[in-house]
């Protein structure tokens, strides 16, 4: 079984990343509230190839007080190849094992995914993610950003009023980097608006509790 | 200070603005004839900056339009009397906005607004948004020296859609009563 699990790992993971036990300090240590930043993650021939996959994929504008930009349909559903296959290694016990033991939570073996497209003027103003059951909100990034051009996921530390009061670490999107924190009342985050006519894409979603 | 076509027409102002059962709502353009004396008031308005990341980012100030003529306009078009017309000025800049937000949840009433945003494109955002809670939005445009009332009724809240980096330096500016 061992075998299996490390297979499917390294099919989609940098081997510098399979023993997850030695991130779980840092994750839980992380400021302003528990993350990860997990640079060049996912091998770069399956980033690329998802990437392909997802272009594939028809995005739909999302406009509200809170937010700007475009998100695919729920990709578990799926009938891209590649895409489908990403599903299954998400889905997998091996990688669900990964991540609980990585950030010490249980987790069900299904979670949220979809596609989601940033370009020019697009944001997401800060709040805090919390929706029954969500632990765990991760981001896969596909494309490279530079901090000048926005884009970034901005973590945000609570004052002593509960409320967001500032940026206390900017996670700028970088090709294969994995991204993800715990979902909780302090989980203020935002994503900065871009401001160049590039696009910032990626795969993102939730890990609920078990 | 009103432009005199209005003043004229003040039945039908007050027809139109109950059209829309819904929403009731109306929009008069060119409506101050000394609006570029008001404008210079405007800008030299007090502005305070003030930031609640779960609910706005904007800058405000007080102007008090003590014009006889322009209560006993919105006192004829609304059917009731109004007395204070003392606007919130609102100055708006790039990544400036104004959420919906639970904890500040306006009652019914009647929103009266008054724009003095000049060379504003729409792709900026800025927009005044009002929001059914079921999803149906209405979007006030954005235009110089008009007048907007709109009737909120219950469960109707508003936001400003976030200023994006199109607006550049601009700024968007608008005067607002809630009655």
């Amino acid at each position: 079984m061992l075998f299996i699990a490390k297979y499917v790992l390294k099919e989609f993971i940098d081997p510098e990343y399979l023993q997850p036990e030695k991130f779980k300090k840092e994750f839980l240590n992380n400021k302003p509230f528990p993350y990860l930043e997990l640079k060049c993650f996912l091998k770069e021939n399956r980033a690329i190839e998802l990437l392909k996959a997802l272009s594939q994929e028809k995005f739909f504008n999302k406009e509200a007080d809170l937010f700007k930009f475009s998100q695919t349909n729920d990709l578990g559903k799926t009938q891209n190849k590649v895409i489908k296959e990403f599903v299954q290694f998400l889905y997998s016990k091996e990688f669900i094992d990964f991540m609980q033991k990585l950030t010490g939570f249980k987790f069900k073996n299904k979670a949220d995914i979809a596609g989601t497209l940033y370009q020019n003027t697009d944001y997401l103003l800060c709040h805090d993610d919390e929706l029954e059951g969500r632990k765990i909100a991760y981001l896969f990034y596909l494309t490279n950003m530079e901090e000048k051009k926005g884009g970034s996921l901005n973590l945000l530390e609570s004052g002593v009023d509960g409320n967001p009061s500032g940026i206390l670490k900017k996670i700028v999107p970088k090709f294969c980097t994995l991204a993800f924190f715990e979902v909780s009342p302090i989980s203020f985050h935002e994503v900065e608006e871009v401001i160049v006519d590039e696009q910032r894409i990626a795969i993102g979603g939730w890990f609920y509790s078990l | 200070m009103i432009n005199k076509t209005y003043l004229t027409k003040i039945e039908e102002i007050k027809k139109a603005f109950h059209t829309n059962k819904y929403f009731p709502s109306i929009q008069l353009h060119n409506f101050l004839i000394n609006f570029e004396e008001l404008k210079k008031k405007v800008d030299k308005s007090k502005f305070e900056k003030e930031t609640n990341l779960l609910s706005h980012r904007l800058s405000k100030a007080e102007l008090k339009l003590d014009i006889l003529e322009f209560r006993e306009f919105l006192s004829k078009i609304l059917n009731k009397k109004i007395t204070n017309t003392t606007f919130t000025v609102y100055k708006l800049e790039w990544k400036d906005f104004k959420i919906l937000n639970d904890d500040c949840v306006e009652k019914p009433g009647i929103d009266i607004i008054l724009d003095f945003t000049e060379n504003w494109n729409t792709e900026s955002g800025g927009q005044i948004i009002y929001s059914d809670g079921s999803g149906e939005n209405y979007t006030m445009p954005v235009l110089k020296n008009s007048l907007t009332i709109v009737e909120r009724k219950k469960g109707v809240q508003k936001f400003f859609k976030y200023v994006n980096n199109l607006a550049g330096n601009g700024k968007r500016q608008f005067l607002l009563l809630s009655v």
